[in-house]
Formats: structure tokens, sequence, C-alpha cells
């Protein structure tokens, strides 16, 4: 654990925003572990960069970015046994859904349907999530505008295809 | 279920009660591909280093002297040369800290072209230390002969000129398949998985 002054006052700075750094997690990373070791990861990341902030942005958007930049290129830990269909299995999910239609049991779902994506697919469906205009997510990725507005749309009828073959109505 | 509710459910997640915290001890564990070309790297130098020790004192072992020492040490002294250019250079990629601030196609090509560089100097430099070994191999060799049989003395028919040249092109061929194997392998691989994401950014 660290506790210097600077990195105490990073820690409150971003703490606010956490949201951002264990959604990503959450989509780019399968396991528990994973999920864990890619919150740290973008800790660091953040942590190491945190010096070249300028501040010419909102916080927020410097975090979207470090932790999306890092998330792409992460690297899961070799796996030697094969992945063990768990509790956010479709099935196990539609047997949920129908009893319980919860927004924690509509995100499990979505979630789920988000593993099937590429990376830059789960950039562009996060941003999305956040709210943000075509603008704000070309600006993010780097592309056109009309670039990031033809493969959201992509993306989003993928997501739905994908959310269909589990036996849902989207 | 459509993308208003997810969205709506989306806003209310918020990382729940757990605190944010920042653990140094997670800097050893590779998740970034430059994380994991770094320890290659590392494992490589410790390699390289115990290379060069043990060809400097490989004349001694063989019992080499007179001409043949000093041509030896020659190429020897140029061999760590070339190696210590090549060092100062990784260490520089080394050093070299991931821009993850920048939006994520800039982000993704300077590490796809870091990684990229980092491939073909590592090439380059084996391809350049190859006829240095073949060399200094050689005078080991023929000092070996020279040695056990000093009344067979090498190189005074075709046919040893011919082996020669025929061995040389069959070792030189191996070190550049061993090469790109191995570049492939434990760099490239990343390089690859990179273009692949670049690619699905394209128009």
């Amino acid at each position: 654990m660290v506790s210097s002054k600077k990195e105490s006052f990073f820690l409150e700075n971003i703490q606010p925003h956490k949201g951002i750094i264990y959604k990503v997690s959450r989509m780019y990373a399968d396991s528990a572990e994973d999920r864990e070791d890619l919150v740290q990861e973008i800790m660091l990341r953040l942590w190491s960069s945190y010096g070249s902030f300028e501040g010419r942005s909102a916080l927020s958007t410097w975090m979207y970015r470090v932790a999306v930049n890092t998330a792409i290129t992460f690297l899961r830990k070799e796996k030697s046994k094969p992945r063990i269909i768990g509790d956010d299995s479709p099935a196990l999910l539609a047997k949920a859904f129908e009893t319980d239609n919860s927004d924690e049991t509509r995100l499990a779902l979505f979630y789920r349907a988000v593993k099937e994506l590429n990376p830059v697919e789960k950039a562009l469906i996060f941003y999305f999530m956040e709210g943000m205009s075509h603008r704000e997510i070309s600006a993010q990725l780097g592309i056109s505008e009309n670039n990031a507005r033809v493969k959201l749309n992509r993306t989003k009828e993928k997501l739905q295809r994908i959310i269909k073959t589990y036996g849902y109505e989207f | 279920m459509n993308f208003n509710d997810l969205q709506e459910a989306w806003q209310k997640e918020d990382g729940g009660e757990k605190e944010l915290t920042l653990k140094i001890s997670a800097l050893k564990q590779v998740h970034q591909p430059i994380d994991s070309i770094r320890k290659n790297m590392k494992n490589e130098l410790y390699l390289q280093l115990a290379a060069i020790a043990l060809l400097a004192y490989a004349p001694f072992y063989y019992g080499i002297s007179g001409k043949l020492l000093m041509a030896y040490f020659t190429l020897y002294g140029l061999f760590v040369t070339v190696s210590g250019y090549y060092f100062y250079r990784f260490l520089l990629f080394f050093r070299k800290m991931h821009n993850f601030n920048a939006n994520a196609k800039d982000s993704l090509y300077e590490l796809y072209y870091e990684i990229r560089l980092h491939c073909e100097m590592y090439k380059s430099l084996s391809y350049l230390l190859f006829p240095f070994f073949l060399v200094i191999g050689g005078i080991i060799g023929y000092h070996k002969r020279t040695k056990q049989l000093p009344e067979e003395p090498l190189f005074t028919g075709d046919m040893d000129w011919l082996i020669l040249s025929v061995l040389s092109i069959f070792f030189t061929m191996m070190i550049i398949a061993a090469t790109n194997w191995w570049v492939n392998h434990y760099y490239g691989k990343y390089a690859k998985k990179i273009r692949k994401i670049l690619d699905e950014l394209k128009e």
C-alpha cells in the first residue's frame, strides 16, 4: 500500500471516478482474478502518467483514455485449464432474468454479451454507455466522427444480435 | 430491454463501496506487451553478457596464442563494440515509457512501431553478430585441428574451401530462420495483435 502525500492526493482525486476503472475492467477481463489485475494495471498506468496530466481536459476524460488504452492491450494470465462456465453463463442468466428483472441482472446480461465483442467494439460501447457523443467517441479513439458513428451502430446491432441469441427480446 | 434501460442501469453503477488502492507490487506483474518484451530482454541480456564473458575466456581455455590470439581479440573487440552499441539502443527502448495518455489510435500506433523497431533491431544484431561467431568459432576450430593433426593442414585443397562455403551458407540460413522464429515468437506476436486492433479502427 502506498502512503505518501502525492499518492494520497492522487487516490483522493481519482476516487470519485472509480466507476470508470471498474466498468472498463468488467468489460475487458473475464475472470475475477483478471479483473482485479486489470484494475491494478490501470491504477499503475494512471499513477505513472499522472505527472503528465496537465489539466487541459477533465480528469475523467484523461482517465477514460488511460483506462481504455491499458485495457485494449491488457494481457490475461495464461490459462492452463479450460474456462469453467460460471454464474454469467447465458443459460443461468436467462433463468435469473425470468424472475429477476433488476438492473443488476440486466447489466450482468449486458456484460456477458460484451465479452463476445472485440477490443475496439468494447471501447465504442463503453463510451456510448458513458453517454458520450459521436464527436467525443471519435476524439477518444482517434478516428473520424463518421467512422465512430458507423462503427458504433454496427456494434450496437451486433450486441443486440448476441443478446437475442440468449433468448431475450432486445 | 433496450439500450436506454441499459444506460440507465449503467449510470447508477459506481464501482461499489470498495476503495481504490495503489499496489506498487503489481508493477512486477506482466500485463502489457511492452512489459513482456522488457522481461524477455532482461533474460536475454544475462545470456548475452555470459556469452561475452565466455568468449573472452575461450582462447585461454583452448590454449590459443601468438598471431591467432591477436586475430581472436581483434575480432572479439569488434564483437563487444557492436554488442555495446546495441545494448545501449535496447536500454533506451527499455527505459522508454509508453504513452497511455494519447487517443487509442495514436497510442496503439506508437506501441506498434516501438515493437516493430525493436524486432528489426533484434534481427539486425543477430545477423551482425553471426559472422563474428562464425569467424571466432573458425579460429578455435582451426587451432584445435592444427594442434591435433599438425601433419594434415587445413585449406590446402579445393574440397576444404567447398565444405567451408557450404557450411557457412547452411549455418547462415539456420541463423536467419532461428532469428526470425525467435523474434516472431517472443516479440512479433504482440505487433501482430496490435496491428489487428489497429485494422479494426480503420474506416
